[in-house]
């Protein structure tokens, strides 16, 4: 793998994160009791949210697609 | 069970396990750091930094070698049930060590060029086709982004929104995270290191983690009820059920079957429950519900339904007893239904 385009592989992988990062703020601060009626409010205290972070950051396509599309809640 | 989110499930028990966790993770670094001084051939000291560089990285494969081996261990002794259920907190702890390693790889080997680190992690060995050169640090780096995502993903909150399926698939994914692992040290520190204890470590903890594997997968096969003529399975004799307890048997397709007593009677729910696939066969009846032993969720023996409010429910399963022996059908009924127990004493 020459230089630019390992640069342009890590570049890309940053931009993921930093997407990952802001989707992981909605899910913080409102996303995830939108999803999950278990995680509304007092339901998913800051510790938590601060806990759930990291994951979305990994996993924010999935987690912005349920957002859109998931109607019903999950099972427990 | 529906309920409020925590950070951590504490119980008495999990706070003395992360304890003793903490202590025996801070004596091997420190053991393995002095015992490496001490050991060094005159002349040929290390930097403190690459002493901790390789007591975190040997410390991450020793980890993950147990927490790969805890499972069929627990299936074989009871002694090992304790690292099971504890096994998320191990997982991330394994994690955080390996980051603290591949931090100080970072800082140290790439963190002071004008490259960024990260594009000279891919480019400074560009030796792909060369098997003793090959740029090991990659497959440790992708080792620990698997690591990454089942750490992040390791609260509840994933297990329940990702759904029990996708999260034990991509939880599944620790088997491709410990194969990069070991193809990082065979190819890595194996490459350098003189100390055969090395290739020791390596070689015990891998065939450790494929013989346990092997092995108690031979045994579940082994094991696996075969019907009786009628299609049910005997489970035991009535005098063999303890009181408040399950024997678990498993059916040749599908899951595993809990069956319980209590009192007088005999129920058989799915032994899987719902919240993280606890195995509820391994748990007992507290307050005439089904408790399962990894966080305490509850089911009505009578429909495996969790008691109001809660709304979680598992397969039940028709129980018989016929001279004193009990029997299960092992075809499930749909989750919550109804099922009448068997009576001790009684023909069902």
């Amino acid at each position: 793998m020459s230089e630019s385009t390992t640069n342009l592989f890590v570049t890309a992988i940053g931009i993921y994160f930093l997407i990952g990062f802001f989707v992981g703020l909605i899910y913080m601060f409102g996303g995830a009791g939108r999803i999950d009626p278990a995680a509304k409010g007092k339901g998913l205290p800051l510790r938590v949210r601060l806990l759930i972070l990291p994951g979305t950051i990994g996993l924010w396509p999935i987690m912005l697609m349920k957002l859109f599309v998931q109607k019903e809640p999950p099972v427990s | 069970m529906s309920h409020d989110y925590k950070a951590v499930q504490w119980t008495p028990f999990k706070k003395r396990f992360d304890l003793w966790m903490l202590a025996g993770i801070i004596l091997y670094l420190i053991g393995f750091i002095v015992v490496g001084e001490v050991t060094q051939p005159p002349g040929e000291s290390i930097h403190p930094v690459q002493a901790v560089m390789r007591a975190t990285g040997t410390l991450a494969f020793l980890l993950l070698t147990f927490i790969l081996c805890i499972g069929p261990l627990a299936r074989m002794t009871d002694r090992f049930k304790p690292f099971l259920y504890n096994r998320r907190h191990l997982g991330v702890t394994t994690f955080l060590i390996g980051l603290i390693h591949a931090a100080l790889v970072m800082m140290w080997y790439h963190g002071f060029s004008e490259t960024n680190p990260f594009v000279s992690l891919f480019i400074s060995n560009p030796r792909y086709e060369s098997l003793s050169g090959f740029p090991f640090e990659v497959l440790g780096f992708g080792a620990l982004l698997i690591m990454f995502l089942m750490a992040a993903t390791s609260h509840d909150f994933w297990n329940a929104n990702l759904g029990p399926g996708v999260w034990k698939a991509l939880h599944m994914g620790v088997y491709v995270a410990y194969a990069l692992l070991i193809a990082h040290v065979a190819l890595g520190a194996i490459q350098f290191e003189k100390s055969p204890a090395y290739v020791g470590l390596l070689v015990a903890g891998a065939t450790s983690v494929f013989a346990l594997h092997v092995g108690t997968g031979m045994m579940t096969l082994r094991g696996r009820d075969r019907p009786e003529t009628d299609g049910w399975l005997k489970v035991a004799n009535v005098t063999d059920m303890e009181d408040a307890r399950a024997k678990i048997v498993r059916p040749a397709k599908g899951e595993a079957i809990a069956i319980f007593r209590d009192g007088d009677k005999v129920s058989a729910v799915s032994n899987v429950c719902r919240h993280q696939g606890g195995p509820l066969g391994e748990g007992r009846i507290v307050d005439g519900c089904i408790t399962c032993p990894w966080h305490g969720f509850q089911y009505r023996m009578e429909d495996g339904q969790s008691p109001p409010p809660f709304t979680e429910k598992i397969a039940t399963y028709a129980t018989r007893i016929i001279d004193g022996v009990v029997y299960v059908n092992p075809e499930p009924n749909v989750p919550g239904t109804p099922q009448t127990p068997s009576q001790i004493g009684a023909t069902s």
